[in-house]
């Protein structure tokens, strides 16, 4: 048996053996790492030198920001300040789900930090208030998938780093997809709204509409601090996420005086915990990603995808589709380190800006966060909502193919998504 | 007996992990403070920054093992609770080969970085490389106490959830943990 073999197939029966994945990876890279006579040292070494990245050291800081924001209350005001906004409209309470979820994209950068919070509030109103269960289920979910997308971005940022690309050029760059897909989901929730007939809130007076915003405001500093910083070349990205931990603990400790001061080293205990599992995983699958360079399995497969379509359009779409298929088992960091080689390879021999190429991965990637059987989102909203994977997995398609037309909208229209991050930072466009 | 070492152990690596992310945190806005507010940079920070954070990452993975909390595909429904049980000690037992070379070779690994210096520091590269080895040794014996629960439930003892202490019979559960996912 060959070494890819070993290693790919040795994956896919971990995983199905209930390996947890991280070991999977390591363990399937292991054994092809042994058939090429590969010292085990090697590998060790290959562990620590993946997550001996600066750029790393910002998702320590998402993930505590994340969990501050939870326990402090501050979600609850974004949800009250979204209320105050969108809740009148048709579909209010999805909209609120979905506008929360934006603001709290703009700050942590944690899908799963997010379907967590907003889904234990907005799933039961939702039910409450009339709309299937299957749908304020996906619709959660698949929220909450826009903190991929919408910078801060962990996924981003890793990409960035492992990529050598402008962290902040990406983060510019998943400005408007991301509020296209929210207004997307947005217009979507206001069809199933209409269908089901569910009743909205009364329109709240101004007067009435001060308060919250008030109380979200200084929450809402935070992604200004982030994009502000990052986009006037104040801050690196890891600068700008330690900035807004910083933020969030004053916010929690001080302002809004939500977290006790007792209770906050228990919170950095578990932030570790968190930010250890996906981090462990980067950390196997930088032996998975040398062994795949070391084979030159890259060469191959994007010679492979390459000799299917020369059109750089072409050549997208068969990205897309290889992404959302590696997005159902792996989560989008994972796959991100262990296929950068192939993906940067096949810019090459397309032409494709890395820019254009890293919207469309992490666009295609965030959707697996949605999609069985490794939708991480989609099981924490369904364990929340009490509907099976079966149905969740259901209502999830339609609000997947709005991100999938969206996709295809920045695969073919390169000149308007690429136009901010072109404009701001057009050093991450060597060939113009 | 074992399960009390190793909740020790687990509240050992808990705690050391936490009070490295706090001077993770201190180191990186000092640097950050310190690039704008003073004139000079100070390169020793990133190294601290980069030691805590390499650390706590073993460290935390350690504890995540025991409290079953790395992410797994369940793909047979909850209802099959034996086989389950079943897929949980096979999975425990299919990890050992990468535990194992985490504890020994990260060990050697280690060994061979007593002559490798940080670069600003100057501090023998061992005592960062030496957490993949304490790691690998505290999921070692992590793995033991939950392949016996594993049997024990299996078994029917009754007992074996509870002796082992406050955690779910080895369960990885990928829905259930509430921050951590890979994010992304």
């Amino acid at each position: 048996m060959s070494p890819v073999v070993t290693l790919l197939a040795g994956f896919l029966i971990l995983i199905l053996l209930r390996v947890p994945i991280a070991f999977a990876i390591g363990l399937a890279s292991l054994a092809a790492a042994l058939q090429l006579g590969l010292p085990m040292n090697s590998v060790v070494n290959q562990m620590l030198s993946n997550i001996n990245s600066f750029a790393l050291l910002a998702v320590p800081f998402f993930l505590l920001l994340g969990r501050l924001m939870n326990d402090s209350g501050i979600t609850d005001r974004l949800m009250a300040f979204a209320q105050s906004i969108v809740g009148h409209i048709r579909g209010g309470l999805g909209h609120i789900n979905v506008m929360v979820s934006m603001m709290f994209a703009s700050m942590s950068g944690s899908a799963a930090a997010d379907t967590a919070s907003v889904g234990a509030i907005m799933i039961p109103a939702m039910k409450k208030a009339g709309y299937p269960a299957p749908f304020a289920v996906a619709l959660t979910a698949t929220s909450s998938t826009l903190g991929v997308i919408i910078p801060p971005s962990i996924l981003f940022v890793i990409y960035g780093a492992f990529g050598n690309i402008s962290i902040a050029g990406l983060f510019v760059a998943g400005i408007l997809p991301g509020l296209l897909i929210g207004l997307g989901q947005m217009a979507y929730t206001y069809y199933v709204a209409s269908r089901y007939d569910v009743a909205n809130t009364e329109k709240l007076p101004w007067k009435h509409r001060v308060e919250p915003t008030l109380n979200a405001a200084p929450a809402l500093l935070i992604p200004t601090i982030i994009l502000g910083g990052i986009l006037s070349g104040v801050f690196t990205a890891t600068e700008a996420s330690a900035i807004a931990a910083l933020v969030g603990l004053v916010l929690a400790l001080i302002l809004y005086r939500t977290i006790r001061t007792g209770a906050l080293f228990d919170i950095l205990c578990s932030t570790v915990v968190a930010y250890s599992l996906p981090m462990f995983a980067v950390a196997a699958a930088g032996i998975m990603g040398w062994l795949i360079s070391y084979m030159g399995i890259a060469r191959e497969v994007a010679d492979f995808i390459a000799s299917t379509s020369k059109h750089p359009s072409g050549v997208m779409l068969m990205l897309m589709l290889f992404c959302l298929v590696i997005g159902t088992v792996l989560s989008p960091i994972t796959a991100v380190i262990i296929f950068l080689p192939i993906i940067k390879e096949l810019g090459v021999l397309a032409q494709i800006p890395d820019i254009h190429l890293a919207l469309v991965v992490c666009l295609s990637l965030a959707i697996g966060l949605t999609t069985p059987p490794y939708g991480i989102c989609l099981l924490i909203a369904a364990q929340i909502g009490e509907v099976d994977m079966p149905r969740a997995f259901l209502a999830v398609l339609p609000i997947v193919a709005i991100t999938i037309g969206i996709i295809l909208l920045v695969i073919f229209l390169p000149g308007v998504f690429l136009y901010l991050p072109r404009t701001f930072f057009p050093e991450a466009f060597p060939g113009g | 007996m074992l399960r009390r070492v190793n909740a020790a152990l687990e509240k050992a690596l808990y705690l050391l992990g936490g009070a490295l992310f706090v001077v993770f945190i201190v180191v990186v806005l000092f640097q950050i403070g310190s690039r704008n507010l003073i004139p000079g940079t100070f390169v020793w920070t990133d190294e601290v920054a980069m030691f805590c954070f390499v650390w706590s990452v073993f460290l935390g993975a350690a504890v995540g093992l025991r409290r079953g909390v790395h992410y797994v595909v369940e793909i047979l429904p909850q209802r099959f609770a034996r086989a389950n049980q079943a897929l949980m000690l096979l999975a425990l037992l299919l990890c050992v080969p990468l535990i194992w070379v985490l504890a020994v070779n990260g060990w050697s690994y280690a060994e061979m970085s007593w002559r490798r210096y940080s670069f600003s520091l100057g501090y023998p590269m061992f005592y960062q490389n030496v957490v993949v080895a304490i790691a690998g040794g505290a999921m070692a014996l992590f793995t033991v106490e939950l392949v016996l629960r594993c049997i024990s439930v299996l078994r029917g003892d009754k007992t074996g959830d509870h002796k082992t202490g406050d955690h779910k019979a080895g369960g990885h559960k990928a829905g259930g943990h509430k921050a951590g996912d890979d994010n992304a």
